[in-house]
C-alpha cells in the first residue's frame, strides 16, 4: 500500500475544490495552486524513484483487494508519465498566472485546471478499465471548460473557440460510447474489469479461439487513436489545440495526446500482448499519421496550427515504436512520449509569447523578431531542433531510437517512410523559425512578456537540452520501463498475485 | 426478454445514428445522448443472465449487480456531459444565428 | 398566469420530493438511493418550480447561491474522500463509528453518508446553476 500513489490522485482534486472555495481571495487561491502543483511534481518524481528502487506500488481503494475493487497501480511507465505531466502542468500553471486575466481564473480556470490534472494522473495510475473511462471523462469535461475560457487580449475569437469545443465534444461523445461498447464486450466475455485480471483471462480465452475479443481491441484502437490524434481521427486536433488559451494548448499538446498513446501502450503490452494484427494496424496508422501530419504542417501559416499539425506528425513516430512491440520499440516510444511532452509544451508556451509580442498569428506577417526577443528566439530554436530531430537536443535521441528500433526489427519500408517524414519535419520546423525570427519585419520586444511567462519556457527548454546532452540516464530508465511492460506477468504479480491466477 | 432488449438496443442505435447525421446542432446532442443510452442498455444486457433482479428471487439466475453500478456511473457522466453539450449548443446557436452544423464554417481541416 | 392545478401540484411535489430525496440520501449507503439520485430528485423539484412559476417569482422567494452550494458540496465530498487517509486506511474507505446516545440507544455513524451529503449538495447546486442560467433566455425564432 503506497500512500504516495493515493496522494497523487487525491491532492489535485483537493486543490481543485480548495481553489473553488477560495475564489474570493485570488492571491491565496493562486498561492495554493502553485504550492500544490510543486508538491505534485516533487511527489511524482519521488514516486518514480520509489518504484525504481522497490518495484510496482499499488493503492487498494476502499480496501477491496484487486479483482473486486479498484486498484491504483504505479509501475515505472505510469510513474514516469505522471512525473512528466506534473512538470508540464507546473510550467503551464506558472505561465498562466501572468497570462490569464484574474476575472476568469477565479471561478473556473484554476479549479478546472486541477480537475484536468486529477483526470490525467488518474488515467495513468488506475488499474481498472472502467475507472480509466471515468478518468477520461473527467479529463474531457475539464478540457471543454478550459478551451472556451477566454484569455487576456485573445487573438482567437469566441466563435472559433465554441466551434472547436463543439467539434471536440461531439467526437469524444462518440468515442466514449465506443469505449463503453468495448468495455461491455470485454466484461461480457471475461467477467472482470481489472486490467491485470483481464490480461490473464483474455490470454486464456484467445488461446481457446475467442477471436471476437479482437473486436474490442480494434474499438480500443479507435478510442485511444482518437485521443492520440492518429489518422484518420486527427482532424479535431488542429482546431482544438490552437483555440485553447496558450497554457492549455501546451497541456493539451504536451500531455493529453500522450494519454491516448499510453492507452495504446497498455493495450499492446498488457491487454493484448503479442497479437500480431493489433500491432500491424497500429504500425499502418502510425506511418499514415506521421506523413500526413508532416505534409499538412508544411502548408500552415498560423503558428499554433503549425505546431498542432507537427504534434500529429510526432505522434506518428511515437506510435511506430508502440506498433513494433519490441523492447527497443517500446523504449523508443516511451522516450519519445516523455520528450515530446517537454518539447511541445515549451513550443506552445513560446508561441504564446511570440503572439503576445507580435499581436499576430500568421507567419506571413511576422519576421525579424530575433533582435527584439533573443530569449524567445533561443528557446524556439531549441524546440525547432527537437522537432526536426537534430542534435544536440532530446528530439534527436528520440528519433534515433525509433529508427534504431525499426532497423532492428527489419522494417525497412517503414524506416524509409519515417525518414521522409523526418525530412519534412526539418522543413516545416525551420520554415517556422526563419519566418518568425529572421527576414524583414517590424519585430518587437519581448520585454512586454513577463518573467512568469519566460521562466517556464526557459525551464522546459533547459530540460530539452539536458535530456539531449545527457540522455544516458533517461535512456536507461526508458529501457527499464520497456523491459517491465513487455512482460505482463510483472504487472499481474504486483496487482493480484493470488486471486487473479486461481 | 433478452431478445426484446436486443431490439430496443438496435432501435436506439438506429435513432441515434439518424439524429447525429441530421446536421442540426440540438438534434445532434439529443442523438448523442440517445447513443449513450443505447450503450447503457447494451451493458445492462451483458449482465442479464436471467429474468430476476439481483439478490432478489433466489430461485432464478440472479443478474450481475456490477453492470448496474457501471451504468449508474455512465448515466451520471452522461448527465454532466449532456448538460454541458446543450449549454454549448445553445450559446453556439445564438452566436452563429443558425442551428445547422453546416453553417459553422470557421473551422478548416 | 399559473393555473391552480399547476400551482397546487408544484408546491405539493416540492415538499414531497425534497422529503423523499432526503430519505433516499440517508438510505443511500446500503439500500437503494444515494447522493446523486437524491440530488437529482431535489433539483428536479426545484426545476419544476422554475418551469411553472418562472425565474423572477422563484428568485424573489429563494435567495440561494447555487454555485456556492455546489462548491460546498464538493468540499464536503472531498473531505470525506480524504478522511480515511488520516486513519491510515485506503482512500474512499467507509469509516464506521458506533456510539451510545441517551434515549436513542446505539447509533451507527458512517462516513459514506457524509460523502453522499457532499455529492447531494454538489448535484443540486450544479443542476440548478445550469437551469438558472438557461431559464429566462429569449428563444431563437
Amino acid at each position: 500500500m503506497s500512500l504516495l500513489v493515493a496522494l497523487l490522485v487525491a491532492l489535485p482534486i483537493a486543490t481543485a475544490v480548495l481553489t473553488l472555495v477560495l475564489w474570493r481571495w485570488p492571491v491565496l487561491q493562486r498561492g495554493v495552486a502553485v504550492v500544490s502543483s510543486t508538491a505534485l511534481t516533487l511527489g511524482s518524481i519521488a514516486l518514480v524513484l520509489q518504484v525504481h528502487a522497490t518495484g510496482i506500488q499499488i493503492h487498494i481503494l476502499s480496501g477491496w483487494p484487486a479483482p473486486f475493487g479498484i486498484v491504483l497501480v504505479a509501475d515505472l511507465l505510469s510513474a514516469s508519465l505522471v512525473a512528466v505531466s506534473a512538470s508540464v502542468f507546473l510550467a503551464a500553471l506558472v505561465y498562466s498566472l501572468g497570462y490569464m486575466p484574474s476575472g476568469t481564473t477565479r471561478f473556473s480556470y484554476l479549479p478546472l485546471f486541477f480537475f484536468l490534472h486529477m483526470g490525467v494522473n488518474g488515467a495513468f495510475l488506475t488499474g481498472d478499465l472502467f475507472n480509466l473511462f471515468v478518468f477520461f471523462e473527467v479529463m474531457l469535461l475539464s478540457i471543454y471548460g478550459l478551451v472556451i475560457t477566454s484569455e487576456r487580449d485573445s487573438l482567437i475569437s469566441r466563435k472559433e473557440k465554441l466551434e472547436a469545443t463543439f467539434k471536440y465534444l461531439v467526437l469524444n461523445l462518440i468515442g466514449s460510447a465506443l469505449m463503453l461498447l468495448a468495455i461491455a464486450i470485454l466484461y461480457g466475455t471475461t467477467g472482470t474489469l481489472n486490467m491485470a485480471h483481464l490480461s490473464i483471462r483474455i490470454d486464456a480465452l484467445r488461446a481457446l479461439g475467442a477471436t471476437h475479443l479482437d473486436l474490442a481491441a480494434f474499438l480500443f484502437i479507435v478510442v485511444f487513436g482518437l485521443k492520440a490524434a492518429a489518422v484518420p481521427f486527427h482532424f479535431w486536433l488542429p482546431d482544438v489545440h490552437p483555440s485553447a488559451p496558450t497554457p492549455i494548448s501546451a497541456v493539451l499538446s504536451g500531455i493529453l495526446i500522450n494519454v491516448g498513446a499510453y492507452g495504446l501502450i497498455r493495450l499492446t503490452t498488457l491487454l493484448f500482448p503479442g497479437v500480431q494484427v493489433v500491432s500491424e494496424v497500429i504500425l499502418l496508422v502510425a506511418i499514415a499519421t506521421l506523413l500526413l501530419g508532416a505534409v499538412l504542417a508544411l502548408g500552415q501559416l498560423d503558428i499554433k496550427r503549425l505546431l498542432a499539425y507537427s504534434s500529429i506528425s510526432q505522434m506518428g513516430f511515437l506510435l511506430l515504436g508502440v506498433g513494433l512491440a519490441t523492447v527497443q520499440g517500446l523504449a523508443a516510444a516511451v522516450f519519445f512520449l516523455i520528450n515530446h511532452a517537454l518539447i511541445k509544451s515549451m513550443l506552445f508556451l513560446a508561441a504564446g509569447g511570440i503572439m503576445h509580442v507580435t499581436r499576430e498569428r500568421s507567419l506571413d506577417r511576422m519576421g525579424g523578431l530575433a533582435r527584439g526577443a533573443p530569449l524567445l528566439a533561443l528557446t524556439f530554436l531549441i524546440g525547432v531542433l527537437a522537432l526536426a530531430g537534430l542534435p544536440p537536443v532530446n528530439g534527436f535521441i528520440s528519433k534515433l531510437l525509433v529508427f534504431q528500433a525499426l532497423i532492428e526489427s527489419g522494417r525497412l519500408v517503414y524506416l524509409l517512410l519515417a525518414l521522409v517524414g523526418a525530412f519534412l519535419g526539418i522543413l516545416y520546423a525551420f520554415r517556422a523559425w526563419l519566418r518568425i525570427f529572421w527576414g524583414r519585419g517590424s519585430g518587437g520586444s519581448e520585454t512586454s512578456v513577463g518573467g512568469r511567462q519566460l521562466a517556464p519556457i526557459a525551464a522546459l527548454a533547459g530540460l530539452c537540452l539536458v535530456f539531449g546532452l545527457l540522455a544516458e540516464p533517461l535512456v536507461g530508465l526508458t529501457t527499464a520501463i520497456a523491459g517491465q511492460i513487455m512482460d505482463p506477468n510483472v504487472y499481474i504479480d504486483a496487482v493480484c498475485p493470488l486471486t487473479c491466477r486461481s | 426478454m433478452v431478445s426484446l432488449l436486443v431490439l430496443v438496443i438496435a432501435a436506439l442505435f438506429a435513432i441515434a445514428a439518424y439524429a447525429i447525421r441530421h446536421g442540426n446542432a440540438i438534434r445532434m446532442v439529443i442523438g448523442l445522448s440517445i447513443l449513450a443510452n443505447a450503450v447503457n442498455f447494451l451493458i445492462i444486457s451483458v449482465g442479464f443472465k436471467g429474468d430476476v433482479a439481483p439478490f432478489v428471487g433466489a430461485a432464478g439466475t440472479p443478474a450481475d449487480p456490477l453492470v448496474q453500478a457501471l451504468i449508474l456511473t455512465a448515466i451520471v457522466i452522461g448527465l454532466g456531459v449532456t448538460a454541458f453539450a446543450l449549454g454549448l449548443a445553445y450559446v453556439l446557436i445564438r452566436e452563429e444565428e443558425s442551428t445547422e452544423v453546416e453553417d459553422f464554417r470557421r473551422l478548416k481541416g | 398566469m399559473v393555473s391552480v392545478v399547476a400551482r397546487v401540484v408544484t408546491t405539493t411535489v416540492l415538499y414531497v420530493g425534497i422529503l423523499f430525496s432526503i430519505s433516499l440520501l440517508l438510505a443511500g449507503h446500503n439500500s437503494p438511493g444515494g447522493g446523486f439520485i437524491a440530488g437529482a430528485m431535489t433539483a428536479s423539484a426545484f426545476t419544476l418550480l422554475y418551469v411553472v412559476f418562472g425565474r423572477e417569482y422563484v428568485e424573489t422567494r429563494f435567495r440561494i447561491r447555487f454555485r456556492s452550494i455546489s462548491a460546498l458540496g464538493l468540499a464536503i465530498a472531498v473531505f470525506f474522500l480524504l478522511l480515511p487517509l488520516a486513519f491510515g486506511l485506503p482512500l474512499l474507505s467507509s469509516l464506521i463509528w458506533t456510539i451510545q446516545l441517551p434515549l436513542l440507544g446505539e447509533v451507527k455513524l458512517v462516513s459514506a453518508v457524509g460523502f453522499d451529503v457532499g455529492i447531494y449538495l454538489a448535484v443540486v447546486g450544479a443542476i440548478l446553476t445550469i437551469v438558472r442560467r438557461s431559464a429566462g433566455g429569449e428563444s431563437l425564432g
